[in-house]
């Protein structure tokens, strides 16, 4: 048992998984409801996948030590592209293209404002944030873009409600982008880069890497996470309203610390992404189920935000005092 | 239109002051009864946001009332989100602009008690409209009394759930006083019930995927629950795929809903919502421009403080109606023939 609790501090997302535990052991206690198939799969899941996805983009940025604020503005301003393509009468294959390009375009003005006009991220992002916010109300003037009921927008529903062997299509698609950026970012030369570009930017650049490509690549990729959150999302709401996903930056930003990625830069894990994002959806889903008011909602998610936080930098300390 | 409208004395000195400034700007110094005769009256319509469906229909009947009295400019402008704040600061551009008038819905009410009596200071006209600043020195509200509105949702709820059972309760947002007089007029109804217990509030945040998800979550954890009672409908504006809780549960929790609008109203017709009660969006818009047009244009023109709206009640009875309703209301032009109303004269 010593062993373990040893082995299991130098895991960086540890302190995280320890909070999941005790949060959802506390909610399954208060409520019979909480650990059925259902409700994990069909409610907890379901609705933190739009956060966790937008979170992996976000992670990779933070990563390399910058920051998207966008990624609210990017997921509504996706699935307003892609629900608008869809009423104009063109295929689905086609909205989910121009949602996903909606999204890699709001990446790539990220990218050009951080590296081609030396923007300080948190700037550069707070700006797009309002940008695309506000094309998404300016276009369609403030009203909901609602796919027709034919082929295309069945099959588009379907994407936020249908399910393979009850597993919602969401958290599927959650799941495989988990693979392929924990791949990505472990296994492959451009995830030590991205790590080495959040620990040590300028001993990045005298490695003669490309850091304005590599920070390019970060935002595109934040933006297409978040365009795959937003079209999933709105997928499921089965409308396009100007103001989805608005002030869900925060939401995604706090999974992607409380999951362990750092605000400085170098350091953080796709699990621990995943895992912070679930935590603050059984928050969410196990304060109804205890029947609390909603009222103290904002109270409970603060504190078990700081608790994990604090958590997290204890296991960061008898990790250091393990290696010392 | 022809020019025929009185101004009393000092209105007139003061209207020909600011013409004949704006006419020397110009350098029409000489002609300030033309810019007097060109006199527009601007009246600002602000919802508490933008996007929110039931205000489409205020945005349409502002219009069609500004088209039909001819000399009016109707702006429609809000913050982009559902918060007092940044409506403040709506409020405070336009008494910069110094429109003629403004009617407001307040998304919370201490914030914009400032502004709106900085407002009136300035000679702006401005009354509010469907969640009311009752501190503020506004002297018209024209919307449903929403405590009664609350009622109307507790004694629709005892209707369908009979005298006994658990009600949950959902809301939009906390802060929002509207919202607040509606659950209270729900609970003090429910609560000449004995048999009747409530749990909640429960809030949405106005968020449309948030609240699929928490009417997807209360149905899970509370199937023996006799009714959800929502005093903000936006759970039902979106798709019904998205609320599978709610098609499973098939009426046996029953629905009472807010709002009467399009989306929500296939949930009345296939049993999932038991009732929905509304309010006459399109007066919103129409009526608001009706009041401010006439307090503008008449110094005689008295209302009451409290100008009272509609109330409709949507139930399996009456649903293929407000469908037909809807469907004729998909244009503005459709929308004014099927909410066609008389303007509200002075009280």
């Amino acid at each position: 048992m010593r062993r373990l609790l040893a082995e299991l501090v130098l895991v960086p997302w540890a302190g995280v998984l320890v909070g999941l535990v005790v949060v959802a052991a506390v909610v399954s206690v208060m409520s019979p409801y909480f650990l059925t198939f259902g409700n994990i799969l069909g409610n907890v899941a379901l609705y933190f996948s739009w956060f966790a996805i937008a979170g992996f983009g976000e992670a990779l940025v933070m990563i390399g030590g910058g920051l998207d604020l966008s990624v609210g503005s990017a997921m509504g301003f996706s699935g307003m592209i892609a629900a608008l393509v869809l009423t104009a009468g063109l295929p689905l294959w086609l909205a989910i293209l121009a949602g996903l390009a909606a999204g890699a375009f709001v990446g790539f003005v990220n990218g050009i404002a951080v590296t081609r006009l030396s923007l300080n991220p948190f700037i550069a992002t707070l700006a797009t944030l309002g940008i695309f916010r506000g094309i998404s109300y300016g276009i369609v003037q403030g009203q909901a873009i609602t796919p027709a009921s034919n082929a295309a927008g069945t099959e588009f529903a379907a994407l936020g409600t249908g399910a393979l062997f009850h597993v919602p299509a969401p958290v599927i698609v959650m799941i495989v982008l988990a693979v392929l950026l924990y791949v990505a970012l472990n296994h492959t030369p451009f995830g030590r880069h991205v790590y080495a570009l959040g620990g040590n930017e300028g001993a990045t650049r005298l490695l003669g890497l490309d850091v304005r490509r590599l920070k390019m690549t970060v935002y595109i990729i934040s933006g297409l996470t978040a365009a795959i959150g937003g079209i999933l999302l709105t997928a499921r709401a089965g409308t396009a309203l100007p103001d989805a996903a608005e002030g869900y930056e925060l939401q995604v930003i706090a999974g992607v610390i409380i999951g362990g990625v750092s605000l400085a830069g170098g350091q953080g894990t796709i699990p621990g992404v995943l895992i912070g994002a679930a935590l603050l959806g059984v928050i969410s889903n196990g304060i109804v189920l205890a029947g609390l008011a909603g009222y103290w909602q904002q109270l409970i998610t603060g504190l078990v935000i700081a608790a994990a936080a604090a958590l997290d930098v204890l296991r960061q300390r008898l990790a250091y005092l393990r290696a010392a | 239109m022809p020019i025929t409208r009185q101004f009393t004395g000092p209105v007139r000195r003061r209207t020909l002051l600011r013409a004949g400034t704006l006419a020397a700007g110009a350098g029409l110094l000489a002609r300030p009864s033309i810019v007097r005769a060109a006199k527009r009256y601007s009246i600002a319509v602000i919802p508490k946001a933008l996007d929110n469906p039931v205000f489409y229909y205020a945005h349409y009947g502002a219009q069609k009332r500004a088209a039909e009295l001819g000399d009016v400019d109707a702006i429609w402008t809000a913050s982009t989100t559902s918060d007092a704040s940044e409506e403040a600061q709506v409020l405070s551009g336009l008494v910069s602009r110094h429109v003629d008038g403004m009617a407001v819905d307040a998304n919370a009410p201490q914030p914009l008690i400032a502004p709106i009596n900085q407002a009136i200071a300035a000679g702006i006209k401005v009354i509010t409209w469907d969640s009311d600043v009752p501190e503020s020195k506004r002297p018209i509200f024209y919307g449903v009394d929403s405590y009664k509105m609350g009622q109307a949702l507790g004694e629709q709820t005892i209707k369908f759930m009979g005298e006994s059972g658990t009600v949950i309760l959902v809301s939009g947002g906390p802060g929002a006083t509207n919202l607040n007089a509606r659950l209270k007029g729900a609970t003090d109804t429910l609560a000449k019930y004995p048999g009747v217990k409530t749990l909640g509030p429960f809030f949405h945040y106005d968020d449309l995927v948030k609240a699929q998800e928490l009417t997807n979550n209360l149905l899970v954890s509370h199937p023996d629950a006799g009714a959800l009672l929502i005093v903000a409908g936006v759970p039902f504006f979106g798709k019904m795929s998205a609320l599978p809780q709610v098609i499973k549960n098939k009426g046996k929790v029953k629905i009472i809903s807010t709002d009467v609008l399009a989306p929500e109203l296939p949930f009345v017709a296939d049993g999932y919502v038991q009732a929905l009660v509304g309010q006459d969006y399109w007066g919103w818009g129409y009526q608001s421009v009706s009041i401010l047009y006439n307090l503008l244009t008449d110094p005689h023109c008295n209302y009451p403080a409290l100008v009272p709206q509609a109330m409709p009640v949507v139930t399996a009875d009456n649903v293929k109606e407000w469908i037909a309703k809807w469907e004729q209301a998909k244009t503005p032009e459709g929308a004014a023939e099927a909410f066609k109303e008389p303007p509200i004269g002075c009280m």
